[in-house]
Order: C-alpha cells, then sequence, then structure tokens
C-alpha cells in the first residue's frame, strides 16, 4: 500500500467534506496527526495499528469533531469519528478503484481484445504463453512506431507511437522484449477475474516468470461480458488513436499467430534488429509526447523539496 | 513564491512540523530547468508544482507526459498549487489526474500536506516509515533501470 497518509484527507472525503471546508478539515487533522506521530512510538507496518492510531488518537480528537459539528457533517459521520470508528481500510479501496486513469483504462480493454482476437484468428483457447503474449505486445507498439501515415502529428521517429498504442516500455531480456508494467496489468485483469491463466503445459518458456510451467491465458466469462457490452465502440474505432492502435495489433495478431515459439524469437529479433543490444537496454519506449519548452517563466515553475533519508 | 511566501519560508515551515532528523529537507528551486532530466527528477520524493504547469495555454508537456504516464513512482508525493484558489482550476486538475496528485490551495494546507507526508514516510516511525522508503526507492530504481538511466547521478 503507498501512500497510508492520505487516509486523513480520505476520511473528510468519506464524512461528506469537499472544497474549503475539506482543505479546513485537513490543516486541522495533520496538525493533530503530527502531534500524535511525535509522541506515538513506532509502526511494524502501515496497516491495522496504524488505522487504530488514526481512530483513536486523530479522528476521535475532540477539535476535529467539533469542527466536523460546526460544518454540519452528518450526525452518523460525526459519531464514527467520536467513537473512533472510521472505516479508515474501506477509504484506500475507494481510492485504488478510482485511481485508473482513462490512459490505463484504454491499455486494459486493449489487452481484452487482444486476447479476444488472438483466440478467435487462432481458432484456439488460450494465447498460448505468456512469452507469445509479451511478444504479441511488443508487436503492437513496434509497427505503430513504424507506421507512418502523415495524419497525426509525426515529426518524431516513434512514427504512431507518438500518439497512440500501449503506455509500455520494453526492455530486453534473455526472452527478448519484455514489459513489466504490462506483466502487472494483465495480473491485475485476472484478479480482477476478467481474464483466466491456465497451466497448459509443465515445460516453461524461457520469459520472465514462465520458466517451471506454460501458461496459457484466455478470457474469463466475465472478461466476454465486458468486451461484448463494448462491442460496438470496439468494432467502430472513431478515434484515429484508436483506430490504427487496432490495426496494429490486428497486424500483430496476423504476423505471430501460425509461429512457433523460435520463430516469434526470429520475426521479433529481424523487425527490431535486437539480438546486439545489451541485457536491460530498453527496445522500445511508451506511446510518447512531442515535447517543448514551456517559455513561460514568470509562474515560478516547479519546485521540489527532497528527502534523502 | 508560493502563495505570497518566499519558498525557503514555506519549506522552513515544512521543517519545522517533521518529527526527526529535519537536515533530510533540501529544495531545488531550479526543477523546472531540469524537467528534461527524468532521471534526476525521479529521485526526488516530494514535488511542488504550479497548476500553471499542468493545466491551460502554459502547461508544461513533460510533466504531464511524466504524470500521464507511468514515469513517476507511487510513492512520489506530488502537490499541486493553485494560489488563486480557483474551483475550476482544481475541479479540471482532478478530472485530469485524479488521486495522482494533491491539490493545495494554501499555505497551511500545503505545509499541512507536505507534513503529513514526510512524517510517515520517515525513519523514525520505525519499520514502516523504513518501508516506505525502501518502497520508493526501489520504484525509483526500477524506474531508472527500464529507462536505461541506472547510474544517473
Amino acid at each position: 500500500m503507498v501512500n497510508e497518509w492520505a487516509a486523513l484527507e480520505r476520511a473528510g472525503e468519506w464524512a461528506g467534506l469537499e472544497g474549503n471546508a475539506l482543505d479546513e478539515y485537513v490543516v486541522l487533522v495533520a496538525d493533530i496527526y503530527n502531534a500524535e506521530m511525535a509522541t506515538y512510538d513506532e509502526f511494524e507496518n502501515y496497516e491495522e495499528e496504524y488505522f487504530q492510531f488514526l481512530n483513536n488518537r486523530v479522528f476521535s480528537n475532540d477539535r476535529v469533531v467539533d469542527l466536523l459539528r460546526s460544518m454540519d457533517v452528518d450526525d452518523e459521520a460525526v459519531q464514527a469519528f467520536q467513537a473512533g470508528r472510521v472505516p479508515v481500510a474501506e477509504t484506500y479501496r475507494t481510492e485504488r478503484m478510482l485511481d485508473h486513469g482513462l490512459d490505463e483504462l484504454v491499455d486494459l480493454i486493449m489487452i481484452l481484445k487482444l486476447v479476444e482476437r488472438y483466440t478467435t484468428v487462432a481458432n484456439q483457447e488460450y494465447i498460448q504463453s505468456r512469452y507469445r503474449f509479451q511478444k504479441l505486445l511488443f508487436a503492437t507498439n513496434l509497427d505503430l512506431k513504424e507506421t507512418q501515415t502523415g495524419s497525426i502529428v509525426d515529426e518524431s521517429e516513434l512514427g504512431l507511437l507518438e500518439t497512440t498504442g500501449y503506455r509500455y516500455s520494453f526492455t530486453k531480456r534473455r526472452s527478448g522484449p519484455f514489459s513489466k508494467d504490462a506483466y502487472a496489468d494483465k495480473d491485475r485483469l485476472y484478479a480482477n477475474g476478467l481474464i483466466e491463466e491456465d497451466v497448459i503445459a509443465d515445460e516453461g518458456t524461457d520469459e520472465v516468470a514462465e520458466h517451471e510451467h506454460t501458461y496459457g491465458i484466455k478470457l474469463s466469462f466475465n472478461g466476454e461480458l465486458l468486451l461484448n457490452r463494448f462491442s460496438d465502440l470496439l468494432e467502430n474505432f472513431s478515434s484515429d488513436i484508436l483506430f490504427y492502435w487496432n490495426q496494429s495489433q490486428e497486424k500483430a495478431i496476423e504476423a505471430l499467430v501460425g509461429r512457433t515459439h523460435d520463430e516469434i524469437s526470429e520475426y521479433i529479433n529481424e523487425r527490431a534488429d535486437i539480438e546486439d543490444r545489451e541485457t536491460g537496454a530498453t527496445l522500445l519506449p511508451p506511446r510518447q509526447a512531442q515535447f517543448e519548452d514551456s517559455e513561460d517563466e514568470g509562474v515560478g515553475g516547479i519546485t521540489e523539496v527532497m528527502t534523502n533519508a | 513564491m508560493l502563495f505570497g511566501t518566499p519558498v525557503d519560508e514555506l519549506v522552513a515551515a515544512i521543517r519545522e512540523e517533521i518529527i526527526g532528523d529535519q537536515l533530510t529537507l533540501e529544495q531545488h528551486p531550479e526543477g523546472i530547468d531540469r524537467l528534461d532530466q527524468h532521471g534526476w527528477l525521479v529521485q526526488h520524493s516530494l514535488w511542488l508544482i504550479h497548476c500553471e504547469q499542468l493545466i491551460g495555454d502554459e502547461g508544461n508537456r513533460r510533466l504531464d507526459f511524466y504524470l500521464s504516464t507511468k514515469s513517476i513512482p507511487k510513492n512520489t508525493e506530488i502537490l499541486v498549487c493553485i494560489e488563486d484558489g480557483s474551483e475550476e482550476k482544481r475541479a479540471q486538475l482532478e478530472k485530469e489526474y485524479g488521486s495522482r496528485i494533491r491539490v493545495v490551495t494554501g499555505k497551511r494546507l500545503l505545509v499541512a500536506k507536505a507534513s503529513s507526508y514526510l512524517n510517515t514516510a520517515n525513519p523514525i516511525k520505525g519499520r514502516a516509515g523504513k518501508e516506505y522508503i525502501l518502497a520508493w526507492n526501489n520504484a525509483v530504481c526500477t524506474l531508472l533501470d527500464e529507462f536505461g538511466e541506472a547510474n544517473y547521478g
């Protein structure tokens, strides 16, 4: 878990505060929090003991309760603060659920689309390995990088990858191009019950986290339902960004679907010329942007405060 | 200047609220000139950003890129300052960047949020505080490695 301290603010939002009232509340609870943290002993972790600390020594403080009352917060919420029964863990769960930006959601949807299309084109139950899954994503972004249509800002050597494609950075591993973030997103889809991963062979591949067994990836029932629900949207990509992304993904599927593991390796190496690259080198950056220098320095810019702990 | 206060005074105000070793706090006001140095930037755990650097015509595309992609460790705290208190700007920031940033609209709120964060990600709070910092440190190393900047000073 990260950003545990944000529970201070989340609890205020849970109580229904917003805008200036929420700000005023945060200033007060932070003041109490800092004072109580200074006198409290060490924490083993920022979980249950920490939540109890927040409830017993911060949220239930009389100053907090008085402030909430003065702000006409719902009685039930005030009583929860007073009694030290604020559901801190729930506020985290809410934050995490809302923590997917649109870009992230598009990545996840496009992965679902990839799984559905690959298994359909291949007429197979699964994408036959995590290795193949990673290389399909890489081939998609590689095709976007090499595609030059001129219809979208295209002044960089990244081609369409400037504006569309997966936001994954691929580095060279023993198995070839691999993205840690793509792996994490695959796990997120699994954790949310949208894809299934089954062991389909006892021997592994040379892919990261696939040395002992080979894992097949397919849509779950819920994943199919989700894709069906948005099938019209996904069949008729109206934006250039999604259209070209989908087009490159289809080309990647077509290119890899009939190839064996070794043939995929050979194909990727021919396309991306990765054989001579050092392990760990970035082979393909994520979707980029064309940066421009800010000409306005009058607003003061960015200031950082650094801890060296 | 931030909220009509010199930045060094704001830093001093934050320092006063920090438990333990206050010498661990340093200010780098030249940050905007080094936005292109991603490897340097991500080695800072707390960022204070003027909202004009993210929204409107003056928005900085590098910052937007870092925030829109996974180019900053989740444990890094990013406080975006709205000096005129505009609710419209606040809504826009929250819509575009969600919970990845925290909006502050005044000096007291800035000090409150920065100090709460630094008192949580703090080794003086024992194993939990150390692990918080370790998680941030590991995320930075992973990012630098992924971007090929492992040896960046």
